[in-house]
């Protein structure tokens, strides 16, 4: 965790960008074999968008098993250096001897914080918590999440008093936390470099026609998940976020910006899964809750087939072919309205549900194009394969919509190929 | 369920429609986004998706007797909010161009009237038409060796009674043509999409809903993408059936009372209805030009079809304004020629009606008809 003996490396290392799914594996991987590698995250924990899902198919199990596991491998891997709230700013020199400039954000909480909380009872500050989507809130002050790692709080400058206030400061008994912390820039020697810069959902308030942002109870696929999630904004209960209320009727609304020229052109192979998915949360913690799902085509990897057949013989799942092109809101009940021809019978439904869930795309986070001159995209952001020759390897969503399973594999090799080049 | 049937894909249909405008309709696979934003799509039997995947799969004989195609004002609500650029608003139109030319007789006309290649002979058929005219009245000298006199028209050029007959007679040959079409046209929608016996208004209570909508110009109103439409087709169709009707009236004056004619007097109730009609028209023809030229993703893809159409009864407003400054600033260096060339694009207004775009006054004004007769769609 430490940055003292960094820069002494004699380029040996593997620099990970993005410590999601596929920075960890790519990290651990590596790691495992012997190489040295310097794990970056721009977030304040590990773990990216998994951490934040509800539970992932065809086994149906919460991420955090998974991700303690990593964690632990990450820990207790002595070849491994983790860096969080950190942002790379320049790469250089030429595959074999990079040399990298990083900068950590003001690190006003350092490694003495137990997680003890005190901290929290003090803060006179609310933020909306973005680990949720903002459908709840933190203090300025916060534990990002209940499984985070590392364990320990960190501070939202852009919205903390400062020293002005300090409650925090005399509550903790640690000495743990200190406002004056800046920003710290320091540089890496490596050999190669890992882009794992993950994705992000695509702006749902981009469709106008589907009423994101404007009608409280249309949500996104990866609100959906927080709302499922037991250390979610709603503590697992399916409620919708008007008036909490239990939906006695859902929507699924499929390509919901995916496959579409005017947003994303591409199939992000993962939402007709996801949504289905979904719709086992529902069925179990709702189970007279009517849903309904709308779709293009289903599109569902072969490997998860199996699971797709069992999910549709729940007679509370129909499955409409037709995309939903308009959702209205009735503003006295909060109830929506969503549209969609029903391709196969030839008519137009126009059906009144208790909530949506829009299954948006993944995007690729972007990556500042400047910072790395030899990094190649294709025409939709994604890191382009091709890019090894030049000792800088994508890895998982980087590269293209992937599911966690195929993030694993691919980081995996990934990894490989680091290794091999230098 | 209907039973299963075979269908055979026509191939050179298909390639017919990409020629004329509808280049992009491979692309569409079938989301039915189309269908939801058209405010003018009834919730029963939707379209547009449904008319491209029969245009993919080259279904001529559907889509040629398919009523819904002339329900679409081409606005491109579709086409703009379509996630594939597939461009259904285009599509359609290109297929209304092939229902005109599938039912109109006698082929050859469609042909000439729809092919660029040809349209030189679409052109020279009125020039010989209208020199011959000249030639019974014997004033063919009259472009070469104008009189010095004061410009008039009937005396020194086209006399009244040449063009009540002749041209007259030909308009109503060609209408006939396009009449026997309509007829073909009327009974295929009747089998393709049947009358329900119940809630019929009837043949009379549908044509009279149609033409109030139609004055009322209400469908172009729910449209959102193309806005623009409404005051081009506004000024377009207003135009025309002003100079239509006072054209008419003055044509029954002159058999009446020939000493009324020519009309002097610009403050006179029939000349101001004229100009106001060329007013109208040529302003809703320019913007017409202007919204094809410059946002033809609203406007439309614009095919030979359209600018044929729209060019011709644009020079049939201004030619007939320059033909009236002719007379009254007694111009007669030019005015002839004016007049000439006025009668020859009127010539390819009327008498090409039931083969160019114009048919859809014809096929349009029907469909809307049958619409009303099968009922359930957006008011």
């Amino acid at each position: 965790m430490s940055s003292e003996n960094v820069g002494e490396a004699k380029n040996e290392g593997i620099l990970v960008v993005g410590g999601g799914i596929s920075g960890m594996t790519a990290a651990v991987e590596a790691a495992e074999v012997g190489k040295k590698v310097y794990l970056v995250e721009k977030e304040p924990y590990l773990g990216g968008r998994v951490v934040r899902m509800n539970q992932y198919f065809p086994k149906l199990c919460p991420p955090v098993c998974g991700f303690e596991i990593n964690s632990r491998r990450i820990k207790q891997n002595p070849r491994i250096e983790t860096f969080v709230s950190t942002q790379v700013k320049k790469i250089t020199g030429r595959p074999g001897a990079f040399v990298v400039t990083l900068e950590t954000k003001a690190s006003m909480v350092n490694d003495n914080c137990t997680a003890c909380g005190k901290c929290i009872d003090q803060c006179p500050v609310e933020r909306k918590d973005d680990f949720n989507y903002g459908m709840a809130k933190t203090k300025a002050i916060f534990l990002p999440h209940a499984m985070a790692y590392p364990f320990k709080y960190v501070i939202d400058p852009s919205v903390c008093k400062g020293k002005d206030c300090a409650k925090c400061v005399e509550a903790c008994e640690y000495d743990a936390i200190d406002l004056d912390a800046v920003p710290v820039e320091f540089e890496l020697n490596v050999t190669s470099v890992v882009f794992a810069t993950g994705w992000k959902p695509y702006d749902a308030t981009r469709m106008e026609n589907l009423g994101f942002g404007k009608f409280k109870n249309v949500v996104t696929n990866v609100m959906m998940e927080r709302i499922a999630a037991v250390d979610g904004p709603t503590g697992g209960k399916i409620q919708r976020p008007s008036d909490g209320k239990e939906p006695k009727s859902i929507a699924f609304v499929q390509c919901a910006g995916s496959r579409d020229e005017n947003h994303l052109a591409y199939c992000s192979g993962v939402c007709c899964m996801a949504s289905l998915k979904q719709s086992t949360y529902v069925k179990e913690k709702l189970p007279d809750c009517n849903m309904e799902m709308f779709y293009i085509d289903l599109r569902v990897a072969p490997r998860v087939e199996e699971f797709s057949v069992k999910v549709q013989e729940n007679e509370k799942l129909k499955l409409t072919k037709g995309k939903v092109a308009e959702i209205t809101e009735d503003p006295s009940t909060g109830n929506l309205t969503v549209t969609a021809e029903d391709t196969l019978a030839g008519e137009k439904i126009h059906r009144e549900v208790e909530m949506v869930v829009l299954a948006t795309g993944m995007e690729p986070n972007p990556v500042v194009k400047e910072l790395v001159p030899d990094l190649e995209f294709d025409e939709h952001g994604f890191v382009h394969p091709e890019t090894t020759d030049k000792g800088i390897v994508g890895a998982g969503c980087a590269k293209a919509p992937l599911d966690v399973y195929s993030s694993v594999q691919d980081a995996t090799a990934a990894a490989l190929k680091a290794i091999i080049l230098r | 369920m209907t039973a299963l049937r075979l269908t055979e894909p026509d191939l050179d249909f298909i390639k017919e429609l990409q020629k004329t405008g509808g280049e992009s309709l491979k692309k569409c696979f079938q989301c039915a986004t189309c269908s939801v934003v058209c405010q003018l799509s009834p919730d029963n039997n939707p379209f547009p998706r449904k008319e491209m995947i029969w245009a993919q799969w080259g279904q001529k004989e559907r889509l040629v007797s398919d009523h819904h195609v002339w329900l679409c004002h081409q606005c491109n609500d579709c086409s703009t909010n379509c996630p594939r650029g597939a461009r259904p608003g285009d599509v359609l139109a290109a297929v209304r161009a092939q229902s005109i030319r599938h039912y109109s007789i006698p082929g050859f006309m469609t042909k000439i009237v729809q092919d660029p290649k040809l349209i030189l002979v679409a052109l020279a058929i009125p020039v010989l038409y209208v020199l011959a005219m000249l030639g019974v009245d014997g004033h063919l000298s009259t472009l070469i060796h104008p009189p010095k006199a004061e410009v008039e028209y009937g005396s020194y050029f086209l006399s009244h009674l040449t063009l009540n007959i002749m041209f007259t007679s030909a308009f109503v040959i060609f209408l006939l043509g396009g009449l026997v079409g309509l007829t073909r046209f009327i009974n295929d929608m009747k089998k393709t999409d049947p009358i329900p016996g119940d809630k019929d208004p009837g043949f009379i209570k549908a044509v009279i809903a149609a033409f109030f909508e139609l004055l009322a110009h209400r469908k172009f109103k729910k449209c959102t993408a193309g806005s623009n439409r409404y005051f081009s087709h506004f000024g377009l169709f207003y135009g025309f059936a002003l100079l239509f009707i006072v054209t008419s009236i003055v044509v029954l004056l002159i058999l009446v009372a020939p000493d009324t004619y020519p009309i002097n007097s610009l403050s006179n109730p029939l000349k101001l209805a004229g100009n106001l009609g060329a007013i109208l028209l040529i302003g809703g023809g320019l913007i017409a030009i202007y919204d094809r030229l410059t946002t033809p993703d609203l406007a439309g893809q614009s095919s030979y079809f359209d600018w044929f159409f729209l060019l011709v009864i644009l020079t049939v407003g201004i030619t007939g304004l320059l033909t009236e400054i002719a007379r009254f600033t007694n111009a007669s260096s030019w005015a002839y020629w004016m007049y000439f060339f006025h009668i020859v694009f009127v010539f390819c207004l009327l008498c090409y009606l039931p083969y160019s775009k114009f048919g859809h006054l014809l096929y349009r004004f029907f469909a809307i008809v049958h619409s009303k007769r099968v009922g359930g769609y957006p008011e």
